[in-house]
């Protein structure tokens, strides 16, 4: 029926009319938007992702450019002084040759006689062990210790052993003519696990926390100090 | 004859009219939108194929090697960081028992002397002991001007008052909240 004789028919007889043109350009209309569709529009698509994934890039390449130039600037001593310092402060486990000696070191500056001592350990495995509502992962050690001193020697005592490493908190104090008892706190943080994403910004020690490294970097220094002069002295225990 | 040979027939002739200006419009519109789409798919793919993309991955990947030879260094700042704010938080949630000491000692007139101390997170109590009354009231009065003037203490509160006859001293015991 639509041999190629009619079609050829049906051109001359049609091409001039206004149904062939309106055919024609419905015809390029569809093309039209078939190729919207199926070309342009996933090419679009493609292209805002590309955009998107550009950006994306670009910000992870400063980001990471900024934590090489951060991290090239710190020296790698310092950063190892600076890791010593903070983990005298906060040891990860509970060693207590720093605690004694923080403890022996305040009595002899403070001038204040140690008499009998006990620890309460708190297993780091439970509850029992753990600080809660300070910080996570915090375990520590109860120290009590019997002072025999004037009230000046023992407030000396609070306030030196304060100021030595590990870091401590009195928590108790019951005193009377007989003798003082001072219970002290020793702080100690397990490693925690750290996951650093390479494109996540590293931020630098805080100038609060640089003043906080220079305190206890006195502290540990002043601490090392004691420790060498009171070597040969008479052990407190 | 002449008539039934004729191809153009003779019934219903197609008028042979030039297109109307409408139809010129829209075809013209037509082939606009043919070549705009064209184009556009064009320059699209042109943007694609010559996007900055591979070469920022390449960029990214170089910087991520350098990175990695920094690692050991960037876990110990991580670690600095981090015992440094548990150790700020500890430092600054201690309280200080020997400035507690110091403020109620400032408050003391000489000839006063502390017996007995006991101090708690929630109760700090002090036993100082006299031979004079009167230095004992001024250590009251003292502390009460300090918590009237809201500075120090919030609350001073006689727990005890009792004499030692065989060594006529007065002892008073007192407890104090802190503001």
């Amino acid at each position: 029926m639509f041999g190629r004789t009619n079609l050829r028919l049906l051109y001359y007889r049609y091409k001039d009319s206004s149904s062939y043109s309106l055919l024609i350009i419905a015809f390029i209309v569809s093309i039209c938007i078939i190729l919207f569709f199926q070309i342009v529009l996933p090419q679009l698509e493609s292209w805002f992702s590309i955009h998107d994934e550009v950006l994306a890039t670009r910000t992870r390449i400063d980001t990471i450019n900024q934590n090489i130039n951060l991290i090239k600037s710190i020296d790698t001593i310092f950063l190892n002084n600076q890791l010593d310092i903070a983990t005298s402060a906060l040891p990860s486990g509970k060693d207590f040759g720093p605690i004694l000696n923080a403890v022996s070191d305040s009595a002899v500056s403070a001038g204040v006689s140690l008499d009998d001592y006990a620890f309460q350990v708190g297993d780091i495995a439970s509850i029992s062990g753990k600080v809660h509502g300070t910080t996570k992962d915090l375990a520590n050690v109860n120290f009590t210790v019997s002072v025999s001193g004037s009230t000046d020697g023992i407030q000396n005592f609070i306030k030196t052993v304060g100021e030595k490493l590990p870091l401590s908190e009195v928590t108790d104090i019951e005193g009377d003519t007989r003798g003082t008892t001072v219970t002290l706190q020793f702080y100690q943080k397990q490693f925690p696990n750290i996951v650093f994403k390479d494109d996540q910004p590293l931020s630098p020690i805080s100038s609060k926390n640089i003043s906080l490294l220079q305190q206890l970097a006195l502290w540990h220094t002043n601490q090392a100090l004691n420790s060498v002069s009171t070597d040969s002295a008479i052990p407190l225990f | 004859m002449n008539r039934s040979i004729n191809l153009l027939g003779t019934k219903s002739q197609v008028p042979l009219a030039p297109a109307p200006r409408k139809l010129r419009i829209l075809r013209l519109s037509a082939v606009v939108l043919l070549f705009g789409i064209s184009a556009a798919s064009i320059s699209l793919f042109f943007l694609i194929a010559f996007s900055p993309l591979p070469t920022l991955q390449k960029q990214e990947q170089t910087d991520l090697t350098t990175l990695a030879g920094y690692h050991q260094n960037i876990v110990k700042l991580l670690l600095i960081n981090d015992r440094l704010q548990t150790s700020a938080l500890l430092l600054h949630k201690r309280t200080n028992y020997d400035q507690i000491l110091d403020r109620l000692r400032s408050r003391m007139p000489s000839g006063l002397t502390i017996t007995a101390m006991s101090m708690t997170k929630d109760n700090i109590s002090v036993t100082v002991t006299s031979t004079s009354l009167a230095l004992l009231d001024t250590f009251i009065t003292n502390l009460m001007d300090a918590v009237t003037a809201k500075k120090d203490f919030a609350q001073v509160t006689l727990t005890n008052l009792f004499t030692e006859s065989d060594t006529h001293t007065f002892n008073l015991t007192i407890s104090v909240v802190m503001l």
